[in-house]
């Protein structure tokens, strides 16, 4: 047997786990080999180190607690706590993206048709509000799935709070949009109706001072 | 002759509602399950949570033990389901105080938290080890569990069990603090 196969059995030779022949195959190997005998005193150091530890006291507490405990899988908070930083960044970005693409090109003085996204959320259907056997269940689940089973729902839990807030900040952003928008447009109007004044009283007194100039004019000649 | 009740007998009493046999079946893991805890995370008060973490879960899911694998290995499967889960946790919320420039919760000096200063530089020693071969190497040495009973228990192949195994090993017998400890 070559070292190659013989080293990764050498835990499961000490333990006598192998099959009788590959037992005595290793064991073979290993009185010849030196690199595999010395792996092998590590191996049994490995084995020292466990039996050395010295069991910690468990602090004292009531089991039957946990019967009446019925905590659920995580704290909010902590939820919260572990997305937060997520959550707010991709949030960001949808709003920077979401402004991008809102923004209307030029101004030609009609406010933006209120857009599709506003539209869904006006009929974005509620999220499920979870119960306690919802939670349970939930705690059940994840437990008895692995650890990515469990991060892909919770990511799943992530984007549907994620979109909610998404569509949430875009109309809060469109709204202040067409807020700025209208804003504008109301400040262009009033100079419009400003600059139509002034220029109704540059007419009137050019109006004025050519109907007096007429009259001098016309009174000039018989005043000589 | 009276011998010790089965873990499957006082499961299936505790899933009848006896408290008593709950309480029978906590005791008997308790101290393996908190000195798991330990070694994995490190800390007395954080280990105890885990433990206590561990236990709901396991009172959470007794129907479903259907007594095909032994008990511990049932149990253990749990507990590094959610030692995992804490361990990921745990780095969410220090890259989160990270963030906000909050100190992370000094443990205090860890040494005189242990027994010995034996299971001080064990616990030093594992410390070192990335957790999915700390999590290995702990059920193997310390749990006695077979590798396939490891793969299992991690979701992951007997193969790759045993690679975690012989890297963390490559790793650890570098380690000084280990080799004063043996």
């Amino acid at each position: 047997m070559l070292c190659e196969q013989a080293n990764p059995q050498l835990i499961e030779y000490l333990a006598n786990e192998l099959p009788p022949e590959a037992q005595r195959q290793v064991h073979t190997h290993v009185q010849d080999c030196a690199t595999c005998q010395s792996d092998l005193e590590s191996i049994k150091q490995f084995h020292m180190m466990a039996e050395n530890w010295q069991d910690e006291v468990v602090p004292n507490w009531d089991p039957n607690l946990v019967r009446t405990r019925q905590k659920t899988s995580a704290d909010p908070i902590d939820f919260l706590r572990m997305w937060f930083p997520t959550a707010a960044s991709a949030a960001a970005l949808a709003m920077v993206t979401l402004i991008f693409f809102q923004m209307p090109a030029t101004n030609n003085g009609t406010l933006p048709q209120q857009s599709t996204v506003a539209a869904q959320y006006n009929t974005l259907p509620q999220l499920p509000q979870a119960t306690p056997a919802a939670q349970e269940a939930a705690l059940v689940q994840s437990v008895m799935e692995g650890s990515r089973e469990q991060r892909a729902e919770e990511l799943q839990a992530l984007l549907q709070i994620l979109k909610a807030e998404m569509d949430r900040r875009s109309i809060e952003t469109e709204e202040s949009m067409r807020f700025i928008i209208a804003n504008q447009l109301q400040g262009q109007q009033e100079l419009d109706e400003l600059y139509q004044q002034v220029e109704d009283i540059m007419t009137q007194s050019a109006g004025a001072k050519s109907a007096a100039e007429a009259v001098g004019s016309n009174t000039a000649p018989g005043s000589q | 002759m009276l011998g010790q009740v089965t873990d499957e007998r006082l499961v299936q009493r505790a899933i009848g509602g006896s408290s008593s046999a709950w309480h029978k079946l906590v005791k008997r893991y308790e101290k393996r399950v908190y000195n798991y805890a330990l070694r994995m995370i490190g800390h007395p008060d954080d280990a105890f949570d885990l433990m206590q973490e561990v236990f709901i879960g396991v009172h959470k899911n007794l129907a479903s033990f259907r007594g095909d694998a032994p008990f511990p290995a049932w149990l253990f499967r749990i507990a590094s389901f959610r030692c995992t889960d804490y361990l990921r946790r745990r780095r969410v919320h220090e890259e989160f105080d990270e963030q906000k420039n909050a100190p992370h919760a000094d443990p205090g000096p860890e040494e005189q938290t242990f027994n010995t200063h034996t299971n001080h530089k064990i616990v030093l020693a594992l410390k070192t080890l990335p957790a999915e071969q700390r999590e290995v190497v702990e059920l193997k040495f310390f749990q006695n569990f077979t590798f396939d009973e490891i793969a299992g228990q991690l979701g992951i192949s007997a193969n790759t069990a045993k690679t975690r195994l012989y890297s963390a090993l490559g790793k650890l017998k570098q380690h000084e603090e280990l080799r004063d400890a043996l």
